[in-house]
C-alpha cells in the first residue's frame, strides 16, 4: 500500500487527483492540503511514502516545500498546468510530474515509475540537482541522466557534446568519460535549448562554450576543446555561426 | 538629451601581447597552484583578453582561476576574476546585467575583507555605468553615491595613491551629474557637475572636464539658466576642438543643439544638427539619428518652416519605429567586434596609442571598446537594410500566426461545446483531455518558424482525432507518406494544413450522408514538398449552396494563403496552394519548397 498525500492550492485539483486514485488500489490518501505549512506539518507527522506536489501554492512554490526537508523518504510527483520553466526543471534533475488536467494514461505511468525499484535510492540526488538548478544561471545548471545501470548527476559545463545512437544519446565529458541516457537526442536538443548547446548535425548536439574552433569550406567542422572535430551539416552552418557570434 | 558617460576600467586591460605570451608559457608550465599562479593568470587576461575578443574559451578560462582562487581561498585573485568575467561578460558578450551580478559578487567579497577596499570604488562605478548604460539612472546613482562615500575615507589612508582615488573621484562625480541630470534632477546635476570639473581640473583630464561642462551646460539650460548655460557649452566646444576629444564630440554637439534651442537660436541650432547628422553618417548609430530628428522638427517649428517641420518628424517616427531595444543592443553585440577585431586590430592599436597620449592612460581599455563601437556601428549599417525587410515580414508572420490561434481555438471549444450537451462526463473528459494536449502542443509550436513534418502530422492527427469525435458516423482517415520522405528530418512551417482540414470537414463531410473519406499525401514532387488533402464530400459548389449562396472563404484559408505569400517573399521560393474541385469531393494541393533540418545539400 502506498500512503499518499496531496498538497494543491485549488481544490478542485485535490479532487481531480483523488478521483484518479480511487481506481488504484494500491494507493491510499492520508491527506490533502492547501498550503506549503500544512503540508510540511502533515509529512513530518503522517510520513508519507508519496507526495503529489503542486508547483505554484499561493505565493509559495513546491520548491519550497522541498527546501524543508534535509532528507527525503518519500517520493514526489510534480503535478502542474502549463509552465515549460518547471517541466524543464524536472526533466533536467529526473524527476516525475503529470500535466493538469491528468490523464488517466499519464497516472498510470507515472505511478508505474514511481514504485521502479531505485527511484527512492537516487531521489535525493535529484531533489538536490533539482534545487541546485534554481540557484545558479542556465549555463550552470547540472542534469540528472538515468540509465539502467545508474544516476548520474552532470554539470551542463563538463559536458562536451552528445552523439546519437539509434534512440539513445552519448555523453562525451571534459574528462574523457562517456555516460549513456536511453532519451532521444532531440530529447536533449531541447532540454539544453537556452543553454549554449548547439544541434550541428542530425547526431551532435554540442556544447558552444568548448567549441575551440570553425573551420570554414566543404564540409565545416567544428573543433573542440578536447580536439575532436564534428561535421556541421551545411543546413546547421548559418545557425551555428549566429549562436557563437551571440555566445553569452 | 545625450549625455556621454566615461569608462574607467577595473584593472588597466592594456594590450601587450609580447608580455601576454611570456605570462602564458609561465602559467602553461607552472607548478602546484599557489596565490602567484592566480595572479598570473588574471594579468594574462587583462594583457591578452581584447586581442582576441573572439575566442570563446575566454570565460571558461577565467572560471577556471576562479576555482583555483577558491581553492586557495585567495580572495584579491576572486576579486581579480569576478572582475575579468564581468569585463568579459559587458563587452565581449553585450550582457550588462551579467556583467553586473559578476560585480556584485565581487562587492561581497570586498565588503567582509577590509584590506580589499580598494577594489570597491572601481567596482561600484563600473556597476553604476552599466545600469546607466541600461537607463537605470535610480539603480545607477545608488552605486555611483556609495562609490563617492568610499572614496571620502580612502585619500586620509597612506598605503592608497593618491592619484588612483583622484582619477575616481572626478568620473564618479561627473557621473552622478549624468544620472540627475537624465533624471530632471537639475539642482544636484549641477553641484556634482561642478564638483566634477574641479576634481577633473586637477587631473588634467581634458575629457572629464569638456564632458563635465557639457553636460552642466544642459542641466543649466534646462532649468532655465541659459546664458549661463551656453557659456558652459561654449567652453566644453572649445575644448573639444583644442585637444581633438572625438569620442565626445557628437554628445557635446548634441547638448549644444538643445541650448541653442532653448536660447531660441534656432539657425545656430539647425547647424549643429546638421553637423551631428554629417558626423553620424560615419557612424549610422540609429539612437542619435533617431533623437536628432526629432530635436531638427522642433527646431523648424519655432522657425514656423512647418514642412521641413513636418519631413524631420516623419523620419524621426520611421527611425523610432525601425529601433528596438534589440538593435540597441545589435550596436554593441559581440557579431561586430568579432568581424572586424581581427582585420582592424592593427588599425585599433595604432589609435589607441594616439588616443594615450591624449587621455591619461587609464582610459586606455576604454578608448578600444568605443572604438570597437564604432567599428560596430560601421558593420551594423550594412546589415541594417537586408535586416530590415527580414524583419518586416518576420513581424508579419508572427502576427499572423497569432491570428490563428484564436481561430482555432474557438473552433475547437465550440466542437467541445456541442458535444458535451449531447454526451456523457467520461466522454466529454476525455475529449478535453485530448483538446487539451492539443493546445499545449499549439502554444508550444505557435511561436516556431518551422516544425518537423512528424511533429506536424502528429499534431494534425490529434486535431482530428478531436474533430472525428463529433460526428456519429466518424470518417475515416489515411495517411500516406512516400518513403522518399523523411518526416522527422523535414522542416514546415506549422499547421499550414489545418485550415484546409478543417474546411474539409465542416464544410465538405458534416454536410454528407455517407461515411467521410480524409486521404491526406505526403510526397515529394518536382523537387517541392506536396502536401495534400482529398475528402470526398460535399464540394465546395454544394457547401456554399448550403451556406445560402454566400460565398465566403474561411479566415483560416485566407491566413495561410498570406503565409505562404510572405514565406515565398522572405525565403524566396515558390510556395502555393491549390484548390480543385473533384467529381466527388475537394482536394487541397500545398506544395513548399522542400526545407530539410540536418542536410549538406
Amino acid at each position: 500500500m502506498i500512503r499518499a498525500i496531496i498538497i494543491d492550492d485549488e481544490q478542485h485539483c485535490i479532487e481531480s487527483v483523488v478521483e484518479l486514485c480511487k481506481s488504484h488500489n494500491e494507493i491510499s490518501i492520508e491527506g490533502t492540503y492547501t498550503t506549503v505549512a500544512d503540508g510540511v506539518k502533515a509529512t513530518n507527522e503522517i510520513k508519507p511514502d508519496l507526495v503529489f506536489l503542486d508547483v505554484e501554492i499561493h505565493d509559495k512554490t513546491g520548491f519550497n516545500y522541498l527546501e524543508q526537508f534535509h532528507s527525503h523518504p518519500f517520493h514526489v510527483v510534480f503535478t502542474t498546468a502549463y509552465n515549460k520553466y518547471a517541466v524543464k526543471a524536472f526533466e533536467f534533475s529526473a524527476l516525475h510530474y503529470l500535466l493538469k488536467p491528468i490523464t488517466n494514461d499519464q497516472f498510470k505511468e507515472v505511478l508505474k515509475r514511481v514504485t521502479e525499484t531505485n527511484s527512492l535510492e537516487t531521489l535525493s540526488q535529484r531533489i538536490d540537482t533539482l534545487l541546485y538548478n534554481q540557484t545558479v544561471r542556465e549555463d550552470e545548471r547540472r542534469i540528472t541522466i538515468n540509465n539502467s545501470e545508474a544516476t548520474t548527476v552532470l554539470h551542463l559545463a563538463e559536458i562536451l557534446y552528445c552523439k546519437a545512437d539509434v534512440n539513445c544519446t552519448y555523453f562525451f565529458l571534459k574528462n574523457n568519460k562517456k555516460v549513456f541516457s536511453s532519451k532521444t537526442l532531440k530529447t536533449f536538443s531541447e532540454l539544453f535549448e537556452s543553454s549554449d548547446f548547439y544541434r550541428v548535425d542530425q547526431s551532435f548536439l554540442v556544447n558552444l562554450k568548448h567549441v575551440k574552433k570553425f573551420t570554414k569550406g566543404k564540409p565545416s567542422f567544428v573543433i573542440m576543446s578536447n580536439g575532436k572535430d564534428i561535421k556541421v551539416a551545411i543546413s546547421r552552418k548559418a545557425g551555428l555561426l549566429k549562436r557563437l557570434n551571440n555566445l553569452r | 538629451m545625450f549625455v556621454m558617460a566615461l569608462f574607467i576600467s577595473t584593472i588597466s586591460f592594456s594590450q601587450s601581447l609580447k608580455e601576454a605570451d611570456s605570462i602564458e608559457s609561465i602559467i602553461n608550465n607552472y607548478g602546484k597552484p599557489d596565490e602567484n599562479y592566480v595572479r598570473l593568470r588574471n594579468t594574462f587576461v587583462a594583457k591578452k583578453l581584447f586581442s582576441t575578443p573572439t575566442d570563446s574559451t575566454w570565460l571558461s578560462y577565467n572560471f577556471e582561476t576562479l576555482d583555483v582562487a577558491k581553492k586557495l581561498d585567495y580572495n584579491e585573485g576572486k576579486v581579480l576574476a569576478y572582475g575579468n568575467i564581468a569585463v568579459i561578460y559587458q563587452y565581449l558578450l553585450s550582457d550588462p546585467y551579467q556583467a553586473i551580478d559578476y560585480n556584485l559578487k565581487s562587492m561581497e567579497i570586498i565588503n567582509n575583507n577590509n584590506q580589499l577596499d580598494v577594489y570597491a570604488i572601481p567596482t561600484l562605478h563600473n556597476i553604476g555605468l552599466l545600469y546607466y548604460e541600461q537607463k537605470e539612472y535610480n539603480k545607477a546613482l545608488k552605486y555611483f553615491i556609495d562609490a563617492l562615500e568610499r572614496i571620502a575615507p580612502l585619500n586620509n589612508r597612506k598605503d592608497v595613491k593618491t592619484n588612483i582615488t583622484s582619477k575616481y573621484y572626478s568620473s564618479v562625480l561627473v557621473n552622478l551629474g549624468n544620472s540627475y541630470n537624465e533624471l530632471n534632477k537639475l539642482d544636484s546635476a549641477i553641484y556634482f557637475y561642478k564638483n566634477g570639473i574641479v576634481e577633473s581640473e586637477k587631473i588634467n583630464s581634458y575629457l572629464s572636464v569638456a564632458n563635465a561642462k557639457s553636460g552642466l551646460g544642459l542641466a543649466l539650460a534646462k532649468s532655465g539658466k541659459i546664458s549661463e548655460g551656453k557659456q558652459h557649452i561654449e567652453e566644453s566646444l572649445s575644448m573639444v576642438d583644442k585637444h581633438n576629444l572625438e569620442f565626445i564630440r557628437m554628445p557635446v554637439y548634441i547638448n549644444a543643439t538643445e541650448v541653442a534651442l532653448a536660447n531660441h537660436e534656432y539657425t545656430k541650432a539647425e547647424n549643429f544638427a546638421s553637423k551631428i547628422l554629417v558626423l553620424n553618417k560615419s557612424l549610422n548609430n540609429l539612437s542619435i539619428e533617431t533623437s536628432i530628428r526629432e530635436t531638427l522638427a522642433k527646431v523648424y517649428h519655432r522657425k514656423k518652416d512647418y514642412k521641413n517641420a513636418f519631413d524631420a518628424l516623419t523620419k524621426h517616427i520611421e527611425l523610432k519605429d525601425s529601433l528596438t531595444s534589440n538593435d540597441r543592443k545589435l550596436e554593441i553585440s559581440r557579431k561586430e567586434i568579432q568581424f572586424e577585431a581581427d582585420k582592424k586590430q592593427l588599425l585599433a592599436q595604432e589609435e589607441i596609442k594616439r588616443q594615450k597620449l591624449i587621455i591619461n592612460t587609464s582610459l586606455f581599455g576604454g578608448g578600444l571598446v568605443i572604438l570597437a563601437l564604432i567599428i560596430g556601428s560601421l558593420l551594423y549599417k550594412r546589415k541594417r537594410e537586408t535586416q530590415f525587410n527580414l524583419k518586416v515580414s518576420d513581424t508579419e508572420l508572427k502576427a499572423l500566426r497569432a491570428q490563428m490561434n484564436p481561430h482555432f481555438i474557438f473552433n475547437a471549444l465550440n466542437s467541445i461545446g456541442n458535444y458535451i450537451t449531447n454526451k456523457d462526463g467520461a466522454t466529454a473528459k476525455n475529449y478535453l483531455n485530448k483538446f487539451s494536449g492539443l493546445m499545449r502542443e499549439t502554444l508550444e509550436n505557435s511561436n516556431k518558424e518551422t516544425i518537423t513534418l512528424k511533429e506536424d502530422l502528429e499534431m494534425l492527427k490529434t486535431y482530428l482525432d478531436i474533430e472525428r469525435k463529433r460526428f456519429s458516423e466518424g470518417f475515416d482517415f489515411k495517411l500516406n507518406i512516400d518513403s522518399e520522405i523523411d518526416p522527422e528530418n523535414i522542416l514546415v512551417p506549422p499547421m499550414m494544413l489545418q485550415p484546409f482540414v478543417e474546411n474539409s470537414i465542416w464544410h465538405g463531410i458534416s454536410g454528407m450522408d455517407y461515411k467521410g473519406i480524409l486521404k491526406v499525401v505526403v510526397k515529394k514532387e518536382d523537387n517541392t514538398l506536396l502536401y495534400a488533402i482529398d475528402d470526398n464530400g460535399i464540394g465546395r459548389k454544394k457547401s456554399n449552396k448550403n451556406n445560402k449562396g454566400h460565398k465566403r472563404q474561411s479566415l483560416g484559408i485566407k491566413i495561410t494563403k498570406d503565409r505562404i505569400d510572405i514565406l515565398n517573399k522572405k525565403k524566396k521560393t515558390h510556395g502555393s496552394i491549390k484548390i480543385i474541385d473533384k467529381e466527388i469531393g475537394t482536394r487541397v494541393e500545398l506544395r513548399l519548397p522542400i526545407e530539410k533540418e540536418f542536410s549538406d545539400d
